[in-house]
């Protein structure tokens, strides 16, 4: 019965192109009750959702990349000041996200507070 | 988000194994995500391509937007390795 639900659930969401639609769809089937008694299932499920994440993280830098890195019009190749921005781009992304999450654990905290009392009211 | 919720349970069709869904999920994933990386591509490229528009697309904006969508796959590359590579 599960996996028959699951299918029909394939076919509604592939309707679906809103970003980022595909983490929300494995995490909705990965919630599923009937997936989690197929722990097989569940770990490839698994797989294709870091899979996902991956690929949508990579999409959205790429476009926050291209627009801070290739300001004129699109050439037939990348010049190598453009290719070096690119590359440049990504790591300092990850570099920030990594400084917000250590620097500011302790808002993190809070907000993380914040919003569990919010919730209880 | 009530398409994701599963319908309720009917039928006598046969279950599917888990290796006709993983093969069902891998290939709408990969519809999906070319879904949205043409949306993206488009935007990206009728923003740098076409500054004003005309009666037709013409040859020089025909070529910039091809030029453009090599350039958007190249750039993905580069970000996926910089990425996943250089940790």
């Amino acid at each position: 019965m599960g996996l028959l639900a699951i299918g029909s659930c394939l076919i509604v969401a592939n309707k679906r192109t809103m970003v980022p639609f595909r983490s929300y769809f494995l995490l909705s089937i990965s919630m599923d009750p009937s997936a989690l008694n197929n722990p097989q299932l569940q770990q490839l499920i698994n797989q294709e959702k870091e899979r996902a994440m991956a690929n949508e993280m990579i999409a959205k830098l790429t476009s926050a990349c291209w627009d801070k890195c290739i300001t004129g019009t699109p050439g037939s190749k990348f010049s190598s000041s453009e290719s070096n921005c690119l590359s440049n781009c990504a790591q300092r992304y990850m570099d920030m996200s990594m400084m917000i999450v250590k620097r500011d654990k302790d808002t993190f905290h809070m907000l993380t507070r914040f919003t569990r009392e919010a919730k209880q009211n | 988000m009530d398409s994701f919720s599963s319908p309720s349970s009917s039928s006598s069709s046969p279950q599917m194994s888990t290796e006709d869904f993983m093969d069902q999920l891998k290939v709408q994933l990969a519809q999906a995500y070319a879904e949205e990386f043409l949306e993206t591509v488009r935007g990206k490229c009728f923003e740098k391509c076409i500054t004003k528009p005309g009666s037709s697309l013409s040859g020089g904006e025909s070529s910039c937007i091809s030029r453009c969508v090599d350039r958007y796959i190249e750039a993905t590359g580069i970000i996926s390795r910089a990425l996943f590579n250089a940790r």
